[in-house]
């Protein structure tokens, strides 16, 4: 074969590899992606597409991906203008988005829609300089589950109103083996796991006490709120579950696995364990509760959501948006929280049928007066904070030295402060 | 060496010029991926890690040596070098160790030979995330195999991945076991290479088992550990994914305990977007290891041929 031909060879493959990129990317021009971070909502989100596709005549390609890499991959491609048309993330990790003018801001009748459809907590944690970039799909707050089972067998016929009970129910219910070994949780608390969900757990118990993690010093400044009174109660609390009255352990099954097994007879979470048990231990009777307050008639805990964005590299837009109304529809709405169990914030739709179907959902969208919603904070270092101090709880839960050792506890926090107004003040924060 | 002066490339004519013209022509494109891939990244981290390089915000200033100087400051970094030195020189030293015991004890070809280097092997060719997730299990606290095993003797349970003092060590026994089956396979391609005839001159002049291994076996060896020395720090350094798996997650260990530094420089860099800093961890880790590497060159002293 003589060079000529060779020559006339490589560019006619290079014009079928161009023609057939121009095709891909022609083709594309009236597909819109949407990228999640919760698998689980996929088969919802697939269906919508499907619908939109019949209804619409446009295409729609979701993508689900764990958590931790959907935060990466937005991190890389929004920057770079690769970003998806929708993407549905969190109010603490979006302000950093907003902050460097990567979000568009919704069509007019996409904030009617917003400030109508919405409860007024979910606005607030989703208002950035006074304005609202999402639209909130999902609004989450922590609950306490509570094994109905286990408390008939321990004599108790409710689940605990306020600290005082919780730490007594907590006591009844907790099984020991022969050697003196937690077999049986009375409460299952959330002692580790790398990462800010130990944090998170805490922050909970903290909102219960009228504590937060953070507090603003001024519009654009923060700084540690947690190692305060609230924080120090709330850190003991802990300390006495764990190491004083025994009620929890590190060797046993935790979190959601456990109660599913009967391995503990509480624990605190959002609603997704409900269809979980359902399917995993359907003969589970369990019921949900507001989590109990440090004294009677005052409590919290963490509420946060998850909104659809659209970044302004997105050539689409205008489907987009067009997706993200059309996914709000009941339809897709009711099975995001009955089959995943993933509530929206809506005050425009009733969910009574099913609150009837499944009680354990019904506190979901309650919103009792003077409840405490502690938020993530809509700062772009949030989760190094959450992270880092997670970290030294993680280390505090074990020490045992820190049992009626309010000195103790305070230097815990104290240092853990130090290290949070750090991660602030590198950002300017503080 | 080769050694190619400008008068070579004269003296090629004809057909060799064209042989050679033609190897250029097919070298570059990978040479160029190689630029691509490995060379402008490695240049690129360097680059980074003298800037405040935020992923998202557009605003990366210049600040020269600061994220070395605030790394020499930082108690995680330290909690995580201190921990990957102690997996390394542990998985390195049991697993160099135990590769070329089994390596002498499989040398000889028998009957079952075969079998035992497939089953020593066995374990490298599974991927290290479903291999994390299969130990994970074993080591759970209530329903792990381990631990039924220890029950059913009469042994109390162990918290493998939970208990803060253990949980590092649980991990590099399951490191040693992935990695056994490969070394020991390097050890008994070096063995195998050995001429028997040295051992025969050897035992006729009345070596025993241990002066054959001291003066024969070892010595001609020493490439061989030299180079299963070197990947092994390499590798062992750079250990994430079976901490990734094992650890993270509800039911997993504590942070601290477990704390790696890839595992560190991942947090920095795709956890919290901290590029810049995370580059100086990598470049910190890569004269780490660059020394260690260098040194197992000066103690293993290997004369050329």
């Amino acid at each position: 074969m003589n060079k000529r031909k060779l020559i006339i060879i490589f560019l006619a493959l290079a014009l079928v590899f161009c023609l057939v990129n121009i095709s891909v990317v022609c083709a594309q021009t009236q597909k819109i992606s949407v990228w999640i971070g919760w698998s689980q909502l996929l088969p919802v989100y697939e269906e919508a597409a499907a619908d939109f596709k019949a209804e619409m005549g446009k295409d729609v390609e979701v993508l689900a991906f764990p958590l931790r890499e959907f935060e990466r991959k937005l991190a890389v491609s929004i920057p770079s203008g690769n970003a998806p048309d929708v993407f549905v993330t969190s109010e603490y990790i979006i302000p950093q988005y907003i902050e460097a003018g990567y979000v568009m801001e919704p069509p007019k009748e996409v904030g009617e829609f917003i400030k109508s459809s919405f409860d007024p907590i979910t606005l607030g944690i989703n208002t950035f300089n006074g304005k609202i970039y999402g639209v909130p799909q999902i609004g989450i707050a922590r609950v306490l589950y509570w094994n109905k089972e286990l408390f008939k067998e321990a004599g108790l016929s409710n689940p605990p109103k306020n600290w005082e009970e919780l730490v007594g129910y907590a006591k009844k219910l907790t099984v020991y083996d022969s050697d003196g070994k937690v077999v049986r949780s009375g409460i299952c608390l959330r002692k580790f796991g790398a990462g800010s969900g130990v944090t998170e757990k805490f922050q909970i118990l903290l909102a219960s006490a009228g504590g937060g993690i953070l507090k603003r010093t001024s519009d654009e400044k923060w700084c540690a709120a947690y190692n305060d009174e609230a924080g120090r109660a709330t850190l003991k609390l802990y300390i006495d579950l764990i190491h004083k009255y025994k009620t929890d352990s590190f060797d046993i099954k935790q979190d959601s696995e456990a109660f599913a097994l009967g391995h503990t007879a509480m624990f605190i979470r959002e609603f997704w364990p409900i269809p979980y048990f359902k399917a995993t231990a359907p003969d589970l009777k369990f019921g949900t509760t507001l989590i109990p307050g440090r004294k009677d008639g005052k409590s919290g805990t963490v509420y946060s959501t998850e909104s659809a964005f659209v970044p302004k590299s997105s050539k689409n837009a205008e489907i987009a948006w067009e997706f993200i109304i059309f996914f709000n529809r009941e339809k897709y709405v009711r099975k995001m929280f009955e089959d995943i169990g993933w509530p929206a914030p809506r005050i425009d739709l009733d969910f009574s049928d099913i609150y009837s179907r499944e009680e354990a959902y019904a506190v979901a969208n309650e919103r009792p007066e003077g409840y405490i919603y502690s938020t993530y904070p809509p700062i772009p270092v949030a989760d190094e904070i959450w992270t880092k101090l997670g970290e030294r709880l993680e280390a505090a839960y074990r020490d045992a030295s820190l049992v009626d050792n309010l000195e103790g506890i305070k230097k815990v926090l104290d240092e853990a402060a130090i290290e949070t107004n750090n991660i602030l003040g590198e950002s300017d924060l503080y | 060496m080769f050694n190619i002066s400008a008068g070579y490339w004269l003296r090629i004519k004809g057909l060799e010029r064209k042989k050679l013209q033609f190897a250029i022509l097919v070298i570059i494109p990978i040479l160029l991926l190689f630029l691509v891939l490995r060379i402008i990244p490695v240049f690129g981290t360097f680059y980074l890690s003298l800037y405040r390089w935020h992923l998202i915000k557009p605003d990366r200033p210049f600040i020269g040596l600061e994220n070395f100087s605030r790394i020499m400051i930082d108690k995680n970094f330290r909690i995580a070098l201190f921990n990957t030195t102690n997996f390394t020189i542990i998985v390195v030293s049991i697993s160099v160790t135990l590769a070329l015991l089994l390596a002498l004890a499989l040398e000889k070809k028998t009957r079952l030979g075969g079998w035992y280097e497939f089953a020593y092997f066995l374990p490298v060719v599974i991927p290290m995330v479903p291999v994390s997730m299969i130990w994970k299990w074993m080591y759970d606290t209530t329903y792990g195999i381990i631990n039924i095993l220890l029950k059913a003797i009469g042994l109390s349970p162990v918290g493998w991945l939970t208990e803060p003092k253990i949980a590092l060590y649980s991990i590099i026994i399951m490191s040693i076991w992935k990695v056994l089956g490969y070394y020991m396979v390097l050890f008994l391609v070096g063995l195998r290479n050995i001429p028997v005839e040295y051992y025969e001159a050897a035992r006729i002049d009345g070596a025993g088992g241990w002066q054959l291994f001291k003066n024969i076996t070892f010595p001609l060896l020493k490439r061989m550990t030299l180079y299963i020395c070197v990947i092994a720090t390499i590798q062992n350094y750079n250990v994430f994914t079976q901490v990734y798996v094992m650890t993270t997650g509800s039911q997993a260990a504590p942070m601290a305990a477990v704390r790696v530094l890839v595992y560190e420089i991942y947090q920095n860099g795709f956890r919290y977007f901290k590029m810049g800093y995370a580059s100086a961890q990598v470049v910190v880790l890569f004269a780490i290891v660059m020394i260690i590497s260098l040194i197992y060159f000066k103690v293993f002293k290997i004369e050329d041929d």
